[in-house]
């Protein structure tokens, strides 16, 4: 008996033990995943809020060029708009008040100045001078803005910061932009904004639109073996290579496609393209090689000219080259149709290309072959002296202007003048409408290192 | 005497419990890919592999399986290198193959490139985070789809219609809900976010996707399967 004296609190210890651990352990769990939800959160809100003043920021800038009084209105109220979502978004990130009061007062100024612009321009009286300087300078404190929040989401992309953390660091760094958005007098801010057009240029015109039926495909159903050989001879040749081409299977919807999967023999660092072939008239939709590219060794006006002969070799002739970017050791060349001299901007094929060897990496036709079709246009009323007149007296450096075909929703397309120009750095495309006369649309040119626009 | 045996016992016990707690985390430390052995899996394993049968250590099928040939060959590298040769691809290891700091300047570009003013970086770093908690063991196509199902969110009207809404959107995601999409991006990724966002869609506007050989949703099957890549489905 005396042997088992020891066992009592011994099971009973362990027991506790356990029992202790588990629920510790329990609690633990808990508190991460509470944690993670709550980081989530304020992701959430910080990145909205990056929109939100990445839109003001261009909505600004652009209504220092627009003309129309019926274009400014609707501006300055998607500027109401995208103010006000700011300040809530703003709200729910960890920072104390007193460290972004001044942030807030200028996110509410901007809320008040374009809401009382916005009811004076929809009853039909333009902006003032004085009005024009005044959103010159909440031009300038959204780029401070801006950089300022770039400025975090660097840290936290990189894993430096998480956002609760953020509630010791912002308030330095959003303190730090505190005196320069509240000073008066603006130092002129003399940066080289690093900016990608895709966001602005191409958003509206090109990406994602949804159609019913892709107008551009016509012709008989191709079998999986057609779509095979119509793959191998997209892809061409290449020394000392042979590809090898299956079916993988198909993709339903919009553009119904074969997936084909080609390899090359003898296998190349990573080399695996995948192409969609349509089903209908087999013509290649799009094209990605996974390939990583190594140093980039190529200018980009060589590479340019090789996606402009690689589109000519696979029969798309009347193509005309509207912008290019460079990200990394790839470029991406953006090309429209023609029609006469009318370009057609919804007509759109992308075509990228590796720095390091001139291979066509990339290329994607979707939305050439959803919208492509010959088109009757409408005779223009105005003429491009006429349609000039219209234009900002504050834009400098205007180009001649040319006709061309933009998409104003996704089955209404408008034949508009095209013309470029600058204010300041920052470069804007204005479109005036070649029947009306009407302002349509104004877009702002995104320029960087790497990318501009090729007109 | 006594005593003695209850200490030991006691010491036993909170090693076992310890070792346990490490054992039963340990699933989600390997899919953050800094320690691989003997065991191991995943494309990490593949780009081990691969580096090594590059400079001529490995042999073996580039598979993603860390066994035995990796394991000689990975010591093998070890020992010329100077590092103890444990065949344990440790930080010291990673750091000498080259890797810590290509992945690191893979993912500096786009966050210290973009100093001031508006850019898509913000969009490239959360795709990029998502398609590498997702989708990174698929190929890249497939990692190109699930980036693209987020931008079709965006423009549907039944999502949020920011990157960032969509993403965070809640349970939208298991990698987000986990906190698992935080870790380190690999350049494929963001190759694939990058090719996102100018537009490709391999998925042909899907909306959904999941992985069919994990627990679903059934009424996630109603809707409209556009195809499979790899591991998944893509509907819409």
């Amino acid at each position: 008996m005396r042997k088992y004296r020891w066992f009592f609190p011994l099971a009973v210890s362990i027991l506790l033990l356990a029992g202790v651990g588990f629920w510790g352990y329990g609690q633990m769990v808990s508190r991460q995943a509470a944690e993670t939800a709550l980081n989530n959160k304020y992701n959430l809100a910080f990145y909205n809020l990056l929109n939100n003043v990445q839109n003001m920021e261009v909505i600004l800038s652009k209504s220092l060029v627009g003309q129309e009084t019926k274009q400014d209105a609707q501006l300055f109220m998607r500027l109401w708009q995208e103010s006000l979502a700011a300040q809530s978004n703003l709200g729910q990130i960890p920072v104390t008040e007193a460290s972004v009061a001044r942030t807030i007062k200028y996110l509410n100024q901007v809320g008040a100045y374009s809401q009382t612009l916005a009811s004076q321009t929809a009853g039909g009286s333009s902006k003032s001078d004085d009005q024009w300087q005044t959103l010159n300078k909440l031009y300038k404190q959204a780029q401070t803005l801006n950089g300022e929040l770039r400025n975090v989401e660097s840290s936290l992309a990189s894993g430096n910061l998480t956002l609760s953390e953020l509630r010791r660091d912002s308030r330095n760094v959003l303190r730090r932009a505190g005196p320069q958005l509240a000073n008066s007098n603006f130092q002129v801010i003399d940066r080289n904004m690093q900016q990608y057009p895709t966001l602005i240029y191409d958003g509206p015109f090109s990406d994602h639109i949804v159609r019913k039926t892709p107008v551009g495909l016509e012709g008989p159903q191709v079998s999986s073996d057609q779509a095979r050989d119509i793959s191998l001879k997209f892809i061409g040749s290449r020394p000392n290579t042979t590809y090898i081409a299956n079916v993988a299977g198909t993709v339903n919807g919009r553009i119904p496609v074969y997936r084909v999967d080609i390899t090359p023999r003898p296998a190349q660092n990573g080399e695996r393209i995948t192409m969609g072939v349509s089903s209908r008239g087999g013509k290649v939709v799009w094209m990605l090689n996974s390939r990583s590219p190594g140093t980039a060794a190529l200018a980009v006006r060589e590479a340019g000219d090789i996606a402009g002969r690689f589109l000519e070799d696979r029969g798309f002739k009347e193509m005309e080259s509207t912008y290019y970017e460079v990200r990394d050791a790839v470029a991406v060349f953006n090309y429209a149709a023609t029609q006469g001299k009318t370009i057609l901007y919804p007509d759109q094929i992308k075509v990228t290309v590796s720095l390091d060897n001139g291979q066509v990496v990339g290329f994607d036709a979707a939305n050439y072959w959803m919208a492509h079709r010959t088109r009757t246009l409408p005779q223009p009323k105005l003429t491009v002296t006429q349609a000039r007149e219209k234009l900002s007296p504050r834009l400098e450096d205007v180009t001649p202007g040319r006709l061309a075909l933009i998409p104003k929703t996704v089955d209404n397309e408008v034949l508009t003048y095209e013309f470029q120009g600058r204010l300041d750095k920052d470069v804007f495309l204005v479109y005036i409408d070649a029947v009306t006369g009407e302002e349509v649309k104004l877009l702002k040119v995104i320029k960087t290192n790497n990318g501009v626009l090729t007109m | 005497m006594y005593l003695r045996r209850v200490i030991k016992t006691f010491l036993i016990i909170g090693v076992l419990l310890v070792s346990g707690m490490v054992i039963w985390r340990g699933g989600e430390a390997l899919g953050q890919g800094t320690v691989l052995y003997w065991g191991s899996s995943g494309s990490e394993v593949t780009k081990v592999q691969a580096l090594l049968n590059r400079w001529g250590y490995y042999t073996g099928p580039i598979d993603g399986y860390y066994s035995g040939k990796t394991f000689s060959a990975v010591q093998d590298f070890q020992r010329k290198n100077g590092l103890n040769p444990d065949g344990v691809v440790g930080p010291n290891t990673w750091a000498s193959l080259g890797l810590p700091a290509v992945r690191q300047s893979a993912y500096g570009t786009y966050s210290s490139g973009a100093s001031r003013g508006v850019s898509d970086s913000d969009s490239v770093n959360l795709l990029a985070r998502i398609i590498e908690g997702e989708a990174a063991d698929e190929s890249y196509a497939g990692k190109v789809a699930v980036g693209a199902v987020i931008l079709n969110r965006t423009q549907s009207g039944a999502f949020p219609s920011s990157i960032a809404g969509v993403i965070y959107q809640p349970h939208a995601f298991e990698s987000v809900s986990n906190g698992q999409y935080t870790r380190p991006v690999s350049d494929e990724s963001i190759r694939a976010a990058q090719a996102a966002i100018s537009g490709f869609d391999p998925s042909n506007g899907a909306l959904f996707f999941w992985n069919p050989y994990k627990p679903v949703n059934s009424w996630i099957w109603s809707r409209q399967v556009l195809t499979q890549i790899g591991r998944h489905i893509f509907a819409r």
